[in-house]
């Protein structure tokens, strides 16, 4: 016997479960007796019919081989007995017998058959390992590639293939230190050298535009195929998609914190707000009860004063909300300067009786953003100017846009009161600060302009002297950096 | 209760101080009410008094206030000689529901304690009103 046959089953004798493994050391296969041959044919058959599943069908041509094998012994066989039959003629004619010479014929024909029979069936066999190597590695989702000892490309799957963009030829015979870019070259071969801790090794890769992060791990093979060294088998993992999961998902949680910050803000704000000129009316009403007929008069004048403070403060609420509402709002290009002429119709009172000096230089003419917030901002930047302005001389204001590397920068710039930032610059941005006495306010305009200005993805700066005037800088993101409408997240990865 | 309280009101807000006023006037008729909007210029007013017997006896102090909120004045305020100072109750009179306020408010060493605006007659009544001198 030139070979074994191992052959088994599972401990539930489920067919699905049947395990076959085939050695052979030698090319002379099948000479022992029939039954035994049959009993292996039966194994055979069987393991075949439980994995008839995968998608191997006997075409013509994987028929071929055991066809030519068993007629090669076929023609063999009948010639050594005609041959044979021929050569005893001449040896010995009197030993010559038809009925030998025809059981001879008919045990070659017979055997050749069931040789035919059993070279089908390993051929068959075969192809399911072949069928099972293309599912399990060349085929696999995961990328894969066998090394041996030098670290030498001996396998590599088609995922391998395309998570690297290397053809398979390119990687036949080399190390996969030679393939990669430099830095992700000098990170694996660290890896290799540290001796492939089993947490595996994560870089970035940097595919067109794209950057990939992929985690590649390790195993060893202790396969003797042939040698005594083992080989390793690398997976690598496209984790980009995690990661960018991630980061979103760390963003999301980001944006969460501050929306929530945010709303306690708005809370007490609400309840200052509301609370104030409330507050007005029940005690005006309380003194209303028993005041003498000249008192009446300026509780009643209170109260119209206090009433309309309820309704500024209630109309100043609906900003805000609508201002925290507006995501799905589109973006659009907006023109700087129709929106500031927008703005000035709305604050036309005021600019009546004050008409101040306005001059323009819009080098950035238009902005693509959400136009509702942008107005909200030129609003209360524009009516700041007119509420602190020098009542000593005339106001001037110059608006100005500009295009810088961080995006375009608006500014407002007056010749007003000025702030006296060394006191108040922490304070500026926060709601219900008042900086002023001389004119009475919410002290909500700043702070609106600060929450819409980070909602807009951008930031408001501010430089002022006191006495001399203000300037108040409006950062816009150039619109592919910013996170409105919802970026994709491949859009802002960060780089290692 | 003193005889005839000097009644300190720092508040920005014009109406309040108006509801203050007139709220006080009736719950102690001899007190002599002023009010300030502007908490610098109260403090001013109340650096330059040099005795005790003719500085306020009880103060009602806004916090949210433009320039200086309640807690910058109070913090000036301790600046004043105690022996000055010493016979003054001062009171935060604010419309705030932020409970920390409140309770820094209930807190605070030079603070006798919190009324939550508007200030009424009832309010005035439950002050625990210390001695005066």
């Amino acid at each position: 016997m030139g070979g074994d046959i191992v052959c088994g089953w599972g401990e539930t004798m489920d067919l699905d479960l049947v395990t076959f493994e085939l050695v052979l050391s030698d090319a002379a296969p099948f000479s022992g007796n029939v039954c035994q041959l049959s009993g292996i044919c039966y194994c055979i058959r069987e393991v075949c019919l439980a994995r008839k599943e995968l998608p191997v069908k006997p075409s013509a041509q994987s028929l071929k081989p055991a066809l030519w094998i068993s007629l090669m012994y076929l023609i063999f066989g009948c010639f050594w007995i005609v041959f044979s039959d021929q050569l005893l003629a001449v040896l010995a004619p009197d030993q010559r017998s038809l009925p030998q010479t025809l059981k001879g014929l008919f045990y070659v024909g017979l055997t050749s058959v069931l040789l035919w029979g059993l070279v089908n069936a390993f051929w068959q066999h075969i192809r399911q390992q072949e069928a099972y190597f293309r599912l399990l590695f060349s085929e696999n989702a995961l990328a894969m590639w066998v090394c041996d000892e030098t670290f030498q490309v001996r396998h590599v799957n088609r995922t391998a293939c395309q998570l690297f963009n290397i053809s398979e030829p390119a990687w036949m015979g080399q190390t996969l230190t030679a393939l990669l870019p430099d830095t992700s070259a000098q990170l694996f071969q660290h890896w290799i050298d540290q001796g492939m801790p089993v947490s595996g090794v994560t870089f970035t890769l940097l595919q067109g535009d794209s950057l990939r992060y992929v985690h590649i791990g390790q195993q060893p093979l202790p396969l003797s195929l042939g040698r005594r060294h083992t080989h390793h088998l690398f997976r690598a993992e496209d984790l980009t998609e995690r990661m960018q999961a991630e980061h979103h998902q760390e963003r999301l949680t980001q944006e969460l914190l501050e929306h929530n910050a945010d709303l306690m803000a708005f809370t007490s704000l609400t309840s200052h707000l509301l609370r104030v000129p409330a507050a007005n009316i029940q005690g005006l009403l309380v003194l209303y009860e028993q005041a003498s007929e000249g008192e009446k008069q300026a509780i009643i004048a209170h109260l119209r004063t206090s009433s309309q403070e309820l309704e500024q403060a209630i109309q100043q609420l609906n900003h805000i909300v609508m201002a925290r509402h507006s995501v799905q709002t589109a973006v659009e290009w907006v023109h700087l300067g129709t929106l500031f002429a927008e703005v000035q119709g709305l604050l036309a009172e005021p600019l009546e009786s004050l008409v101040p000096q306005i001059s323009f230089d819009l080098q950035v003419p238009q902005v693509q953003t959400l136009k509702s917030s942008l107005r909200t901002i030129f609003y209360h930047l524009f009516s700041n100017t007119l509420k602190f302005r020098c009542p000593e001389r005339p106001l001037t204001v110059c608006i100005s846009s500009r295009q810088t590397p961080q995006g375009v920068e608006i500014s407002f710039q007056d010749n007003g009161l000025g702030i006296d930032l060394e006191r108040y610059s922490k304070q500026l941005f926060l709601p219900y600060k008042r900086f002023h006495t001389a004119n009475y306010g919410k002290g909500l305009g700043l702070y609106l302009v600060a929450t819409l200005s980070r909602f807009l993805g951008g930031e408001v700066t501010v430089s002022s002297q006191l006495g001399k005037g203000t300037i108040f800088s409006l950062l816009l993101p150039d619109l592919h950096n910013q996170h409105i409408p919802e970026a994709s997240p491949a859009t802002d990865k960060v780089s290692k | 209760m003193a005889e005839s309280p000097l009644v300190l009101i720092v508040d920005d807000d014009p109406i309040n101080n108006f509801i203050c006023e007139k709220m006080i006037l009736r719950a102690w008729k001899e007190a002599q009410v002023s009010s300030f909007t502007n908490p610098i210029q109260a403090l001013e007013k109340l650096q330059t008094i040099p005795t005790a017997s003719i500085f306020p006896a009880y103060i009602f102090l806004d916090i949210n206030m433009p320039e200086m909120d309640g807690w910058e004045f109070l913090a000036t305020y301790a600046h004043i000689p105690e022996s000055v100072r010493q016979g003054c109750a001062i009171y935060i009179l604010s419309s705030t529901i932020d409970p920390a306020d409140i309770d820094r408010a209930n807190h605070y060493p030079l603070v006798s304690g919190f009324v939550s605006k508007p200030l009424t007659e009832d309010k005035i009544a439950a002050l625990q009103i210390p001695d005066c001198a």
